[in-house]
């Protein structure tokens, strides 16, 4: 019984989690979407957005003027500070789906839900050792700069774009349709005028402001809600008294789970689950594409390295937050008949958080705190669009398409004429998916992310070995792996086509597939005795150098 | 072709070699470490739950589980910030000693 009500519940509130990509065990039971309840309009929430809206957009009047240059548009010309990077990346990753799925999965499975943070916590500090420096030495604007360094340019860079925008835009629909949803909650507005409101903003944002714009954005939205999340955590400790003790204590009397509520084992069932999302953190957010253009906006090596680090610190700092939130709002919220309809909580799910804040802080804190949340989707969105632009322009076009030179202007043209094109996509498809599952569409992109750009990162910058044939076949192993994976696994086989039980088991492919994409990467490349593959093994040296100076020898052989 | 002859003379340079060595005994030795507690956490968390829900303390809530996902979060951002430091206090110094014996303003790493 109890079982079964929990996975009622987690079908309300995958959605959310959804954003992130986190989506599969919550989905386990083949739910679809959670049924949304249109809310009454929210006016506090939408002053407040408005507000947020007009100043950015007044921000990326500011910046459009200082974004003519290829340089200016990709990378805000270098110019970020490592500081102010650092809580750009931290608020890609603090999503509304970090703030309101991850208290969310607390709120239902107790322990379990904390893993989504700690996965975090165990990836980024491996980006940091590993990528952060070399990758801002070796590339320009985005990381298939890098993979493409020494491999064959042409090949490697339509491989890595293609993979890349799948990411992209899997990960765009995935927002989209979560937003949609999201904001139809929150503000009490239309699905549709949610989508167009949210794609409009997003392609004003990026083709005129480009990255100096879509930094700042995504810059205010993470400080807004480092400030909500603190405020928060800060009553809730406070309505226990000061006490952790306290709290954990009227968490585990009110939950139906009582005291499993704090050990692992309620959302995850099998030691398998858990490691392949484990897997999954590890090398999908290695992949990212819109994560890794961030580290392009700082002026060297150092300051990338800097900006993670201040990431890291910043999400630590959250992560801990939204754990005495999750707990911290049982108590509340649970047996409160103010946010329920009999037995389920009112607009589902998702809104544990927005639950909390109205106890906590009124109409007001509730409004700011919807508003936090359209507006992190929205810079979610923006860095989405922005990467998946410099992709489309500067790699897919540029380096692996056009027969001949491409002019900066005409570049950063087709860049805004990209964004444009992927903002009227967004458009279609998210009122196309708005009564799909789209569950599977997040998953998707981490787990391309983790198993085609991961395993060829890594490798191009610290194995000499690598061919291009090898990136290229290890390449397409992980994507063909990973879709394929995901297609017989529980989110497609079992919740959309039908089937009684999946052929494989997790909702991660992740596991199995980057592991298999970096055997056929090394297997081929081993075995490559092409005449490319000599060139490609000896480039390593000359990359080497550049890699960990970030001397530019062709600058510096002038002296 | 000058540029291969000058990168040869960076790339046997004792200075870089030193430096580069230096950096990736770090960078390999803090990723295993890292990853070798999560996966200590991850197999814990797979294979002994119980122990996760026991009291840290004799009595109270703020069990083994708490205590472990705090530790998790505060050995990401220790590790970082080691590197940080190493970094700033050990492997830049080395990167502008081979830079000044190269006679090259570093102009990091920007190439356009």
């Amino acid at each position: 019984m109890i079982s079964r009500n929990i996975s009622r519940e987690c079908q309300k509130f995958g959605l959310l989690i959804t954003l992130a990509g986190f989506s599969g065990w919550l989905y386990a039971s083949g739910a679809i979407e959670g049924a949304v309840e249109k809310q009454p309009l929210n006016i506090t929430a939408i002053f407040m957005f408005v507000v947020f809206a007009l100043s950015t957009l007044g921000i990326t009047w500011w910046a459009a003027q200082r974004s003519q240059s290829r340089a200016d548009f990709y990378a805000a010309g270098g110019s970020i500070p490592a500081w102010q990077n650092g809580i750009a990346i931290s608020g890609d990753f603090l999503s509304a789906a970090t703030f309101l799925g991850i208290t969310s999965a607390v709120y239902i499975g107790g322990y379990d839900g904390l893993l989504f943070a700690a996965g975090v916590m165990m990836g980024w500090p491996i980006i940091l050792f590993l990528i952060a420096e070399p990758l801002r030495n070796l590339g320009r604007y985005t990381f298939i700069d890098v993979v493409s360094y020494r491999l064959k340019r042409r090949p490697v860079t339509i491989l890595a774009a293609v993979s890349s925008l799948v990411v992209v835009i899997f990960y765009l629909i995935a927002q989209l349709v979560g937003a949609g949803k999201l904001i139809q909650l929150l503000f009490g507005v239309d699905y549709i005028y949610a989508v167009v409101c949210v794609s409009l903003l997003m392609i004003l944002y990026v083709s005129f402001g480009g990255m100096l714009a879509t930094t700042w954005v995504q810059f205010i939205k993470a400080i807004l809600l480092i400030f909500g999340g603190t405020l928060i955590a800060f009553l809730v400790i406070k309505h226990f008294g000061f006490s952790l003790d306290n709290l954990l204590k009227e968490a585990t009397d009110s939950h139906k789970l009582g005291q499993s509520l704090l050990a692992p084992g309620n959302l995850f069932t099998s030691p398998g689950a858990i490691m392949s999302l484990a897997v999954t953190s590890l090398f999908g957010f290695m992949g990212l594409p819109h994560i890794l253009m961030r580290l392009f906006t700082v002026k060297n090596a150092k300051a990338a390295r800097m900006s993670a680090f201040y990431s890291i610190a910043i999400m630590g700092y959250f992560y801990v937050l939204i754990m005495v939130i999750g707990f911290g709002a049982i108590p509340i919220i649970m047996d409160n008949p103010d946010y329920h309809h009999g037995q389920s909580l009112i607009g589902g799910g998702n809104m544990v958080v927005l639950h909390l804040s109205h106890f906590l802080g009124g109409n007001m804190l509730l409004g700011f705190i919807s508003a936090v949340t359209f507006a992190t989707i929205l810079a979610v969105v923006a860095g989405l669009t922005m990467s998946g632009a410099a992709t489309i322009a500067h790699d897919l076009y540029t380096n692996g398409l056009a027969k001949k030179e491409v002019s900066e202007a005409h570049e950063v043209w087709v860049s805004r004429i990209s964004v444009l094109a992927l903002g009227l996509l967004s458009i279609a498809l998210g009122i196309a998916f708005e009564h799909q599952n789209v569950v599977f569409v997040a998953t998707m992109s981490l787990a391309i992310a983790g198993s085609v750009n991961a395993p060829i990162l890594l490798m191009s910058i610290y194995w000499k070995g690598l061919t291009t044939r090898g990136a290229i076949v290890g390449g397409i192993a992980g994507l063909v792996l990973s879709v394929g994976l995901i297609i017989v696994g529980p989110q497609i086989w079992v919740a959309v086509l039908g089937f009684e039980k999946p052929l494989y088991p997790y909702t991660y492919p992740t596991i199995v597939s980057a592991p298999v994409a970096f055997f056929v990467l090394w297997l081929v490349s081993i075995t490559d005795r092409s005449k490319q593959a000599e060139m490609d093994r000896a480039g390593i040296e000359m990359q080497f150098v550049k890699s960990e100076t970030g001397l530019n020898i062709a600058e510096a052989s002038a002296h | 072709m000058p540029d291969n002859q000058y990168l040869a003379s960076v790339s046997s340079n004792p200075v870089f070699q030193k430096m580069v060595k230096r950096r990736h005994r770090m960078v390999w030795s803090l990723s295993s470490g890292v990853l070798a507690i999560n996966i200590l956490y991850i197999l814990a968390m797979s294979f002994a739950p119980e122990q996760f829900s026991q009291s840290l303390l004799s009595e109270g809530y703020v069990t083994y589980g708490i205590f472990y996902y705090l530790l998790i979060i505060l050995v990401g951002i220790a590790a970082s910030a080691y590197y940080s430091w190493w970094s700033k206090y050990y492997y830049d110094p080395m990167r502008n000693e081979l830079l000044a014996s190269l006679e090259i303003e570093y102009k990091g790493g920007l190439n356009d």
